[in-house]
């Protein structure tokens, strides 16, 4: 039994090369201090991905991507499929955590400055990553084309057309016309099915190559202490130790996600009715909840200039901050400690936090 | 007992569970199995007849039907939850022995 569990091993390794990756995975350190928990948000978020690649393709399967069609599709994926409520709902709360811990990635990682040198260009691959990921909500959140599918499409493509001199193109490209309707459907389809899924698995194979080779990054507090203290930084190896955490956490997680998809499926708003003004307080789903509430507090005109232009490029410049934050938190480069970043990083935080809740809320 | 024969038990317990666990996934009647026929062959005129009574639409009702929690979809939860802290348990134990190696100085302790 033994012999043969070798030969067997010898067989995989000369074809695949397995015994090379467990080598390298053995070889990977995770370093143990108090922040370690941030590090399992990328194992999470790679587990909820997978979960999406697997239900997002059968929901296609029963999906009819036709202005016409979209909605019962979608009403017979729930009543008629078998299981077709749970796939759904699966699919849907499988989007939202990978939202909400996107979210959390992006924070702590942003607090404890992992973009500091070498990792610049694993924070720019997150950064893009994060984008892709939220628009992958965004119109996911259309397809069922209901009621208030139709109204986050209006108000979503409505955004970019603020923008100055390309906004119009923009909106027309993302509408397929000058309105809403049938083409932008298809548009939002081929986005959904097509583009970004593909965009977000290139951009995830250069971010695990980049993180594989980096490795972790140590929080600047942590690794001065250790320098102060003369002492290594303690590390346990990524397998089998942190590989066994994060099948703890991703059962956990799977364990939450079913429990929400069961408790609280999906929902399917009405159908449209083209006619039918946009009924009073009309939201976006959470996760642009906090762009909403800052464009609504900015008033119809500020210094003649209108007030959803000057909001969408403050937002605009704010989030290029973010994204060259390598390049431009020069401290932090330097390994020192940057008080005005960290600042920057709690500010955005609060006003996320705040924003998100007085939407949902209020 | 060898700790092989250990591991090698448990991954037959979990195995089991996770098999009892579909069977009775797979085998309970979908919430909607009372309205479809196991097999029946529908002449076309009939097909017709029910498109234009508007049979192909599903109603709000329905699908706030099909998204009800019943009882079948508790239980299955709980079943769910109960297999993973059964395999977190069981990890756990996996994760022992490798912090008694780490411990011991089998794996590299710095960066």
């Amino acid at each position: 039994m033994e012999e043969q569990k070798i030969q067997v091993k010898k067989a995989l390794d000369e074809r695949f090369m397995l015994g090379a990756l467990i080598d390298l995975a053995r070889k990977k350190l995770v370093p143990v201090h108090k922040h370690t928990i941030w590090y399992y948000m990328g194992a999470l978020l790679l587990i909820l991905f997978m979960i999406q690649m697997v239900t997002g393709p059968i929901l296609l399967f029963y999906y009819k991507p036709a202005a016409e069609t979209a909605y019962q599709s979608v009403a017979e994926i729930m009543v008629k499929v078998p299981y077709g409520w749970l796939l759904r709902s699966v699919h849907h709360w499988s989007s939202n955590l990978m939202i909400l811990i996107a979210f959390v990635h992006f924070f702590s990682t942003f607090l404890v400055k992992a973009y500091r040198r070498p990792r610049e260009f694993t924070w720019l691959t997150g950064m893009v990553m994060f984008l892709l990921v939220l628009f992958l909500g965004y119109t996911g959140y259309t397809l069922p084309f209901d009621e208030r599918a139709f109204f986050a499409l209006n108000v979503g493509t409505d955004m970019p057309g603020a923008i100055p001199v390309v906004g119009q193109y923009v909106l027309e490209f993302l509408r397929g016309g000058a309105q809403v309707g049938a083409h932008t459907l298809n548009r939002f389809f081929a986005l959904h099915v097509g583009v970004l899924p593909l965009a977000l698995l290139a951009v995830l194979a250069i971010h695990i190559i980049l993180v594989q080779m980096h490795g972790m990054s140590i929080p600047l507090s942590i690794e001065k202490k250790a320098k102060d203290e003369k002492k290594k930084i303690p590390a346990k190896p990524m397998f089998p130790h942190f590989v066994w955490h994060d099948a703890v956490n991703g059962l956990v997680l799977v364990g939450l996600l079913f429990t929400l998809a069961i408790c609280i499926p999906s929902e399917l708003g009405s159908v449209i009715d083209y006619l039918k003004p946009a009924p009073v307080g009309v939201k976006p789903d959470w996760f642009f909840l906090w762009v909403y509430q800052i464009l609504k507090w900015i008033p119809t005109y500020v210094l003649g200039i209108e007030g959803e232009i000057v909001g969408i490029t403050g937002l605009a410049m704010v989030a290029a901050v973010i994204f060259c934050a390598p390049f431009v938190d020069w401290k932090s480069q330097r390994n020192e400690r940057s008080p005005l970043f960290t600042a920057f990083a709690v500010v955005s935080l609060t006003v996320f936090l705040v924003c998100t809740a007085i939407g949902f809320f209020f | 007992m060898k700790h092989s024969m250990k591991r090698i038990l448990a991954c037959m317990l979990q195995a089991a569970c996770a098999a009892l666990l579909l069977i009775s996934f797979c085998a309970s009647p979908p919430a909607y199995a009372e309205e479809t026929a196991a097999m029946k062959i529908i002449p076309s005129r009939e097909i017709k007849n029910e498109e234009a009574a508007g049979a192909g639409i599903i109603s709000a009702e329905a699908v706030e039907k099909a998204r009800a929690i019943t009882p079948e979809r508790i239980y299955w939860l709980i079943g769910l939850w109960l297999l993973i802290i059964l395999a977190a348990v069981l990890i756990r134990w996996q994760l022992r022995d490798d912090d008694k190696l780490y411990r011991e100085g089998y794996y590299s302790r710095e960066l």
